[in-house]
């Protein structure tokens, strides 16, 4: 009956052709011209959108390294000078791929913290949170594996400090160690599984876990900075009140932000891609050597907060065999799986940290200060200072989550106004 | 505000349309040449594609109901329950699943095999015989071992007892690697355990730059580090430990690096 409507133009009759087999239109409706966002959000709300410019530059310059690099032991280090050296622009490439990761984890950062903040993990946004903590996993896992492909010193003495970690654990540690590294010591062999392990396992995961991470997000609908429900406000035609389409008001809103973190991202490539040392470390310039173990062996700045926990545990639990190295493999492995469960400690009857009680502002302080010291701590040498201090705030970093239920159930919070 | 019409089809006889002055999806359907619609009340393409499914059932029950009470000639057509065994489905789920969880953990043995070190891997790192027989007392071999240079020390007399006059110099006395008379051979991992520099051996009696009374042993000339023949640290010095002993054992005259006693 209305096809009649429809076949106006070419164009028109097209899209009809294809949405009746393939549902393009539907598909652009739900999720961009037609799906709902608030309309007031601040400059934490952009890092979503930057992750994915980042996680785009991340697979492109990856397979355009790919094509040099050489995943053996012999010719690792040397590829890696290759394409710096002589490959057109390799160092283009190179460079953006190592800033690439320094900004993904910076943006990740701030996007959780963000979360944090503004109780991005709330009812019903569980899954939204639990899949963007897989993802942190994830990357951290893929930056550790691209760590040791150059295959430098620090690629091949920091993989070593992490891979005797899982020797450390009681009983199948030590065949544990083996089984990963595919050799009694960590070899060519390792390297190779970490490249097939670094450039497919973990990026198919990744991206099927943004797939559903953005699917999760677009069912429960984007939160906003005070907290407020805009589903409860709405015109006529069913739209949100207090929202508007996705596109074009918050893809356009986002290119200014890419503009910004471009201008900032490619002035690191361009004059500081080694960042003094903290976005790849100086023993990194020199070839991996068995024999020769670095001055100072300290993770890139982006595990130095996990790192310092993991070096506060100086104790471990004798009577139950616990070393204190398989101890600090826990606490740092909880230090990460906590996050997972902050949707079930959070028991507070608001979500954002603005209408929360003191006690929720004192403890994100807490939290966030000690995350930044201890990342601080993870990239010096140890003494006994440092160490104290390392345990404290591996205490603040903890405390916070671990006290969440009761303070966030008893504190006073303000009411969250009705309209945005 | 003219919003585009559009139509949806979703099955023979039945569509979703928009109209212009309306913000909802309008159902059509078309049930055995009678032409139904009606506007659906929502804006949501998939609940508007509920309601049309609900719709057009309610009017087929409805059309049965009038038959059911006009005659019975139409009998056969009432729905009849399907005869679901729940039991025989639950056992064919549960021996299915059973199956496939088999077939996928006989898949993972050659995949999680192959991440074992290879033959090659393991001969590299397989233990190495050394031959003691033609070392002489006071001299040391360095036998590579997974990479790692071993030292094998024959201690002279001498050295066996000079070695517990040391024990007020060194960190930690470990009697048990001292050597002895039926002990003569010591094996350490030639790796400093400050930062893994390689420790010289100076077995001579003599006065050293780094020790006026030095009784032979290791020096390490990155930091500084001392130890014995025994391969125990000094006091004072940047290495925390003793020299690590690889896992060793003899056979006749035979050295077998690699495997533990």
């Amino acid at each position: 009956m209305s096809e009649k409507e429809n076949s106006k133009s070419f164009m028109s009759s097209m899209m009809s052709w294809i949405d009746r087999r393939f549902p393009v239109t539907e598909n652009l409706e739900r999720h961009l011209t037609k799906h709902p966002v608030p309309k007031k959000v601040n400059f934490y709300y952009l890092f979503g959108a930057l992750l994915m410019v980042v996680f785009m530059i991340q697979v492109i310059t990856g397979i355009w390294l790919m094509m040099f690099y050489t995943n053996t032991e012999e010719g690792a280090f040397a590829s890696i000078e290759y394409i710096m050296r002589d490959v057109e622009y390799g160092w283009l490439m190179r460079y953006m791929h190592s800033t690439g990761a320094s900004a993904f984890f910076f943006l990740m950062y701030f996007h959780m913290f963000r979360g944090l903040l503004y109780g991005s993990y709330q009812k019903p946004k569980e899954l939204v949170w639990l899949f963007g903590c897989f993802l942190l996993f994830l990357l951290m896992a893929e930056g550790f594996l691209g760590y040791v492909l150059p295959w430098g010193q620090m690629s091949y003495w920091a993989a070593n400090v992490i891979l005797s970690l899982f020797g450390a654990i009681p009983y199948i540690g030590p065949d544990l160690q083996i089984w990963i590294q595919g050799d009694f010591v960590l070899s060519g062999i390792t390297l190779s599984r970490f490249f097939a392990l670094h450039v497919v396992v973990v990026p198919l995961l990744m991206i099927a876990l943004v797939v559903f991470h953005i699917f999760a997000l677009h069912e429960v609908g984007a939160g906003n900075p005070e907290g407020v429900d805009i589903e409860k406000h709405r015109d006529s035609k069913g739209m949100p009140l207090d929202g508007a389409p996705f596109h074009p008001y918050k893809t356009f809103s986002a290119l200014p932000a890419i503009g910004i973190f471009f201008i900032v991202f490619f002035a690191i490539v361009f004059f500081a891609p080694t960042g003094g040392g903290y976005l790849i470390e100086k023993p990194n310039f020199e070839e991996a050597d068995f024999l020769k173990t670095p001055e100072h062996i300290a993770p890139v700045w982006y595990y130095a907060p996990f790192y310092s926990i993991l070096r506060a545990v100086t104790f471990g639990i004798p009577f139950l065999g616990i070393t204190s190295k398989f101890l600090g493999f826990i606490i740092f492995a909880a230090s990460i799986a906590i996050l997972f469960i902050v949707p079930w400690l959070d028991r507070s009857n608001v979500q954002s940290i603005r209408y929360k009680g003191i006690y929720s502002k004192v403890a994100m302080i807490l939290f966030a200060s000690s995350f930044i010291t201890l990342g601080y701590l993870g990239t010096k040498p140890v003494n006994e200072l440092r160490t104290l201090i390392a345990q404290i705030c591996t205490i603040f970093y903890f405390a916070p989550f671990i006290l969440m239920p009761i303070y966030t159930k008893y504190e006073k919070t303000l009411k969250v106004p009705d309209r945005l | 505000m003219s919003k585009k019409r559009k139509h949806i089809h979703i099955l023979d006889g039945m569509s979703l349309y928009t109209r212009d002055r309306s913000p909802f999806y309008w159902g059509y359907l078309n049930i055995e040449g009678k032409i139904y619609k009606k506007s659906l009340k929502t804006t949501d393409r998939k609940e508007a594609e509920r309601f049309l499914f609900a719709w057009k059932n309610e009017i087929f029950a409805d059309s049965l109901n009038l038959t059911d009470g006009n005659g019975e000639e139409d009998h056969h057509h009432v729905e009849q329950k399907p005869i679901v065994d729940e039991k025989r489905r639950k056992a064919l789920l549960i021996t299915s699943g059973l199956m496939g969880a088999v077939t996928v953990a006989a898949f993972a043995v050659p995949f999680l095999s192959a991440w074992k070190p290879s033959e090659k891997a393991k001969a590299l790192g397989a233990s190495v015989k050394f031959d003691l027989s033609k070392l002489q007392p006071g001299a040391m071999a360095i036998v590579e071992w997974r990479r790692t240079p071993i030292f094998v020390v024959h201690q002279t007399q001498e050295a066996i007892d000079n070695l517990p006059k040391l024990n007020d110099k060194v960190t930690d006395q470990a009697n048990e690697v001292l050597p002895s008379n039926d002990k003569k051979f010591t094996v350490l991992k030639g790796v400093c355990t400050h930062l893994s520099c390689a420790p010289k051996y100076h077995p001579e009696i003599e006065p050293k730059a780094w020790d006026q009374e030095w009784l032979g042993g290791f020096f390490c000339p990155c930091h500084g580090s001392k130890f014995d023949l025994a391969g125990r640290v000094y006091k004072g010095v940047p290495a925390p430990i003793n020299l690590e002993i690889p896992p060793h054992t003899f056979s006749g005259n035979t050295l077998i690096i690699g495997e533990a006693a």
